[in-house]
């Protein structure tokens, strides 16, 4: 490989989508072409993000790698119409607001709303990852939302299936620092 | 600043002949490769950034110390003896899970540190900001190919698509990512 590495070729090799070939390839090149890996570096640091990043809500996957890596400090499990008390977490780990018993059977997506508690919508989450079988969202609270968000607020989970959309479940919660 | 305009080759060959600046073109050398070897070592160790930490320095030292005894033949074609090094040391830790060990942590912290490692060029928090700004199956295909490891056929299964089309979207993801990052 002679020619300057594209961004594309580059980030398919990090998302691991290049063959074992490929991969030997781009290497030797990277080792070769001090401006290539100097380029590179910025998308190396994004990929080692991403693969780090905990996202607002967690597929079962991610919150098994966080249990594991012992960055979870609470599950907070909630039922439907629930409304808890929950410390924000240190800095480093992460609540996860644990919330179940909703009917998702029929749900085709599932979009989350957070409210302040007059239910004025704050920030909408669309087609997020649930478990239908389980009626079951997983949201991953940090501690710099503090911040960023009114400390009560309440959680609406609305199941949309075809064009058809309705409200599955709500559950309040209460931060405290 | 003389050094700067050397080949990596020059360099070594210095650095193997005993030459009087070697100290200056080690120095050189280990700020050219220290980060091409993280790189791979993020890649290749689950963007684990202390092991990358690891290889890196743990290949450097190696680089160095074979340079010194001459057990680099090809020295023009150092690029390939450094890629071979990340190779192997990468193999040994994945099976050892092992860390460097502090005799060699202390000697390679003292060539290293030349150049600011990759990971700290963009901010986490940031990234995970604009992973949440994403539209919502770009932001999913993001983490299903770097947090769950699934290939284009997995990843195109789950999101109800083709794996030629996960590419695309893939491409058209990292390019929204990296204009919120700004990176």
């Amino acid at each position: 490989m002679t020619e300057h590495l594209s961004r594309d070729r580059l980030a398919d090799y990090l998302a691991g989508l290049l063959d074992e070939s490929e991969n030997d390839e781009l290497e030797a090149h990277l080792f070769s072409c001090p401006s290539c890996a100097l380029e590179s570096e910025r998308l190396f640091a994004l990929a080692a993000a991403i693969r780090e990043a905990v996202p607002p809500v967690l597929t079962a996957e991610r919150f098994e790698t966080l249990s594991r890596e012992g960055r979870i400090a609470e599950v907070n499990r909630m039922s439907p119409g629930q409304i808890a008390e929950v410390r924000f977490p240190p800095p480093d780990k992460v609540l996860v607001h644990r919330l179940g018993g909703s009917d998702l059977s029929r749900a085709g997506r599932v979009d989350v709303d957070l409210c302040d508690l007059r239910g004025d919508s704050l920030l909408r989450m669309e087609d997020v990852p649930f478990d239908a079988a389980r009626g079951e969202v997983l949201l991953a609270c940090q501690r710099h939302f503090a911040a960023l968000f009114p400390h009560d607020g309440m959680f609406r989970l609305e199941v949309v299936t075809g064009d058809r959309r309705e409200e599955a479940s709500r559950y309040t919660v209460r931060h405290r620092l | 600043m003389e050094l700067e305009a050397e080949s990596e080759g020059e360099l070594a060959r210095r650095i193997a002949g005993g030459a009087d600046d070697r100290p200056a073109c080690e120095a050189e050398l280990c700020r050219r490769f220290l980060n091409r070897a993280r790189l791979y070592g993020l890649k290749h160790l689950r963007f684990d950034v202390t092991a990358a930490e690891d290889l890196s320095q743990q290949v450097i030292v190696v680089l160095l110390e074979a340079l010194r005894a001459g057990r680099v033949e090809e020295l023009e074609r150092v690029d390939r003896f450094m890629l071979g090094t990340c190779r192997n040391v990468a193999h040994s830790m994945r099976r050892a899970q092992g860390r460097l060990d502090e005799t060699r942590r202390r000697l390679s912290s003292e060539l290293a540190g030349a150049s600011t490692p990759p990971w700290e060029l963009v901010e986490s928090r940031r990234v995970e900001e604009c992973l949440a700004a994403l539209p919502p199956r770009e932001s999913r295909l993001l983490l299903l190919l770097f947090q769950e490891g699934a290939t284009a056929a997995e990843a195109a299964e789950k999101l109800g698509t083709t794996p030629g089309n996960v590419r695309v979207m893939h491409h058209r993801a990292i390019a929204r990512l990296r204009e919120c990052v700004g990176t």
